[in-house]
């Protein structure tokens, strides 16, 4: 939680949304910063959740514009780190992406 | 191609350490960049289109094409992978692929594209494949494959070779433990045809089934899940009809010829059983269990049909029942059930109970069977949380061969399938109820050891007390015993667990059940304490329904009989035989009488090893001798030279035992 209050993005997109992914989501959530989109490698078993989270859940393929609604990703560490930070490379997705470990140092 | 193993477990060890995914990742990242972007970034149907584009086609090495491209094997970080179910491989003999599609016209969501666009890639595939054959100077080959694409299949071989086809796909996709499901069924009408127009004769026939078996031995270290031979390729035989009957035809009896006569471990069959089964297929499904290869299982109908029945599955899919890799019901081509997605530890929930601060006050074995039962939900409710996040991986490939995923229009990962109910396994529970009855008469009856000298015992693993160790190992009432107080004590905790799972709804609304059989009777023991059975910190725990107490066989299929598997507690419920080959020999008829009585008394399942102390010990200091000795390991069969120590030593010491030679 101490993490989260320290973040410095008013807008943050989740990327993995699994057991972690849905507790950060909450404690964004709390804390009014807003979640413009989940990405997710299975987005598409995920899409049900949209109507009741009211967030958009993508893969990796959208427009490089759509991912600029928010100011960073933050891996939840659902997903093997190494594997996502490589598919955010390749897909041109260009934000700042916080990761537990960077979380730690912003502390 | 980069995996430089000599044998097939070196090949397997090679693949459960990801070292053939590095090195996959590699090779793509230098020779096919552009796909290994795809599997990093691209949709479901993006990866299958690509990659049934890329594989590469082999050439045939016996009889039937099979193969698995293993440098394009699906990513599996994209959801909880799939493993433990069983595809309808009927729909694809009996139709076409472009007839499986949906008209343009109910094309109504995204899921129908997907769906289509994942037949379609099939399709591609296959006319890979036929262009391949081609090349090879192949038609027939080359016709079977054009033929999928749009008509049902003409004949045996082709209904086999399509079964094959589909099922690579599945390994391919990076599914584990697919089951094949009823073959004997699926496979009649092209079999029975190809007969009457004297296509094939019978033993053309079984030669075709011998070849089909080994194709699917083919890929046995890729197949294979956390040991050698857990491919869960299992092959279902034998019903018991709607009207009372049973269903057998040729082919039953063919493909346990076949397996008798290619000696494999996999794939494994199950046979249906039923009082209304001639008694000629129990004596040939007898004979192919005395040569060794531990198959078939034997799966009760008269009572596992009820009890799905009283569980909520219709009536007609509970007589099509089959089951997971091992022996979890489901319904094939229906079911979106992973039967064993967690285990409990029953030995845990009485560690629990040692762990209580005021443990040592209790005075009465009902006050300890309290604690013990309060423990049980607890544990119980954790398991619930740790599966709670379990989310099906998108997969329209399954879709396709899930019925209802097209009357629904719905992906199997959002609620396509007929059935949700996911299940869990549970271990140790011999070695509990023998510590339960052992404290009972010990601590609470006799009075001959206070709670805090069970406790020390235990806590220095019984040390200076082998005595006791022995005394407690050889109680007069164990698990496995036709006793009253026994049985109902199993069934009592068996109850509780139900209670405390029966309102858990999955987030597909399926709910959860449990077995009394599970894989993990060593992993859950290895780094255990001692318990009041009589058991060693470390030793494994018992096998599934099997008892260490040197009780016929007709009394431990009593015991099985008598337990309760209602509600949600069919998920699996062997018994487990271990018997000398000896013994079968001197007593064929004695022993097809004992399972056909075994099956009107009501065991749930049986499976046995039939094997001897002595040649698993040679075995053992000896593999190069015993290459192809095959045993059967909790749910499959598997070459004894390639199992872990732990496994094969488990297996002289219940032999051993079954002999009366235990020390």
């Amino acid at each position: 939680m101490e993490r989260i209050n320290n973040l410095p993005y008013r807008s943050v997109a989740l990327c993995g949304y699994r057991q972690k992914g849905r507790n950060i989501y909450q404690q964004l959530a709390e804390k009014n910063i807003r979640i413009p989109y989940i990405i997710e490698r299975n987005y598409q078993a995920l899409k049900i959740l949209e109507k009741d989270l009211g967030v958009p859940i993508v893969g990796f393929e959208e427009e490089p514009a759509f991912y600029e609604e928010a100011d960073a990703i933050l891996l939840t560490g659902d997903l093997p780190e190494a594997v996502v930070r490589e598919s955010l490379e390749l897909a041109g997705i260009k934000l700042p992406i916080v990761s537990d470990g960077i979380l730690q140092d912003l502390e | 191609m980069f995996c430089d193993c000599k044998t097939e477990l070196e090949r397997n060890e090679y693949k459960r350490s990801t070292k053939l995914q590095q090195e996959a990742d590699s090779w793509l990242k230098e020779n096919q960049p552009e796909f290994y972007k795809l599997q990093r970034i691209g949709s479901y149907n993006a990866v299958f289109d690509a990659i049934c584009s890329f594989v590469e086609i082999p050439q045939k090495e016996g009889r039937f094409l099979h193969f698995v491209d293993y440098r394009y094997l699906f990513d599996t970080t994209r959801g909880y992978r799939f493993e433990n179910l069983t595809p309808d491989f009927g729909l694809i003999v009996n139709k076409g692929l472009q007839e499986l599609k949906y008209p343009e016209k109910d094309v109504t969501n995204d899921f129908c594209v997907d769906y289509n666009k994942t037949i379609d890639s099939m399709m591609h595939l296959c006319e890979r494949i036929a262009a391949s054959r081609k090349a090879a100077g192949d038609a027939v080959y080359e016709g079977l494959f054009l033929n999928m694409k749009d008509k049902p299949a003409r004949g045996f071989e082709e209904a086999l070779q399509r079964i094959l086809f589909i099922d690579q796909l599945f390994w391919q996709m990076g599914h584990r433990l697919v089951g094949l499901g009823h073959l004997d069924r699926i496979l009649w009408d092209n079999y029975h045809k190809d007969m009457q127009d004297r296509k094939i004769t019978r033993e053309e026939a079984l030669e075709l089934l011998c070849d089909f078996m080994k194709a699917l031995h083919q890929y046995y270290w890729l197949k294979s899940n956390v040991l050698m031979g857990d491919t869960g390729q299992i092959i279902i035989l034998g019903t018991k009809n709607r009207d009372g009957g049973y269903y057998c035809n040729e082919l039953t009896g063919l493909f346990i010829e076949a397996l008798m006569k290619v000696q494999l471990p996999d794939p494994k069959l199950l046979l249906r059983v039923s009082k209304d089964m001639p008694e000629g297929l129990m004596k040939l499904s007898l004979k192919c269990m005395q040569t060794g290869v531990g198959s078939p299982i034997l799966s009760n109908d008269d009572v596992i049909v009820p009890k799905l029945i009283a569980y909520g599955v219709d009536k007609e899919d509970a007589y099509y029942y089959g089951t997971s890799a091992c022996w979890e019901p489901l319904i094939p081509g229906k079911s979106i059930s992973p039967n064993n997605i967690a285990y409990l530890s029953y030995p845990k929930v009485l560690k629990r109970v040692w762990n209580h601060e005021d443990v040592l006050e209790i005075t009465e074995f009902k006050q300890w069977m309290e604690c013990f039962y309060q423990e049980l939900k607890t544990e119980l409710s954790e398991l619930k949380k740790k599966i709670s996040d379990y989310r099906l991986q998108y997969n329209p490939l399954l879709s396709v061969f899930t019925g209802d995923c097209y009357t629904r229009k719905s992906d199997v990962s959002t609620g396509g399938g007929k059935y949700h109910n996911f299940g869990i396994t549970t271990v140790g529970l011999s070695n509990t109820v023998n510590a339960l009855l052992n404290l009972k008469e010990r601590v609470f009856e006799k009075h001959s050891l206070s709670l805090k000298e069970v406790a020390d015992i235990l806590q220095n693993d019984f040390k200076g007390y082998d005595k006791l160790l022995n005394r407690l190992k050889d109680s007069k009432l164990k698990y496995g015993m036709d006793e009253e107080e026994v049985i109902s004590l199993t069934n009592e905790i068996l109850r509780v667990s139900t209670d405390e799972i029966r309102e858990y709804r999955n987030y597909l609304g399926g709910g959860l059940k449990l077995g009394v059989s599970a894989p993990s009777y060593i992993e859950a023991a290895r780094d255990f304490p001692a318990t009041f059975d009589g058991r060693r910190a470390g030793e494994p725990f018992g096998v599934h329904i099997s008892s260490d107490c040197r009780n016929g066989y007709t009394e431990l299929i009593n015991f099985a009989a008598a337990l309760d598997y209602g509600e949600n507690r069919f998920n699996g419920n062997v018994v487990d035989f271990m018997i000398s080959p000896h013994f079968i020999e001197q007593n064929f008829d004695k022993m097809t009488d004992l399972l056909m009585a075994g099956i009107g008394v009501g065991f749930f399942q049986l499976q046995m090893n039939v094997i001897g102390s002595e040649t698993l010990i040679k075995a053992k200091k000896d593999p190069e001798k015993y290459p192809n000795l095959i045993v059967r390991v909790w749910g499959f069969s598997a070459y004894f030279r390639e199992l872990p120590e732990e496994y094969q030593d488990i297996l002289i010491c219940r032999a051993l035992e079954n002999e009366g030679k235990a020390s």
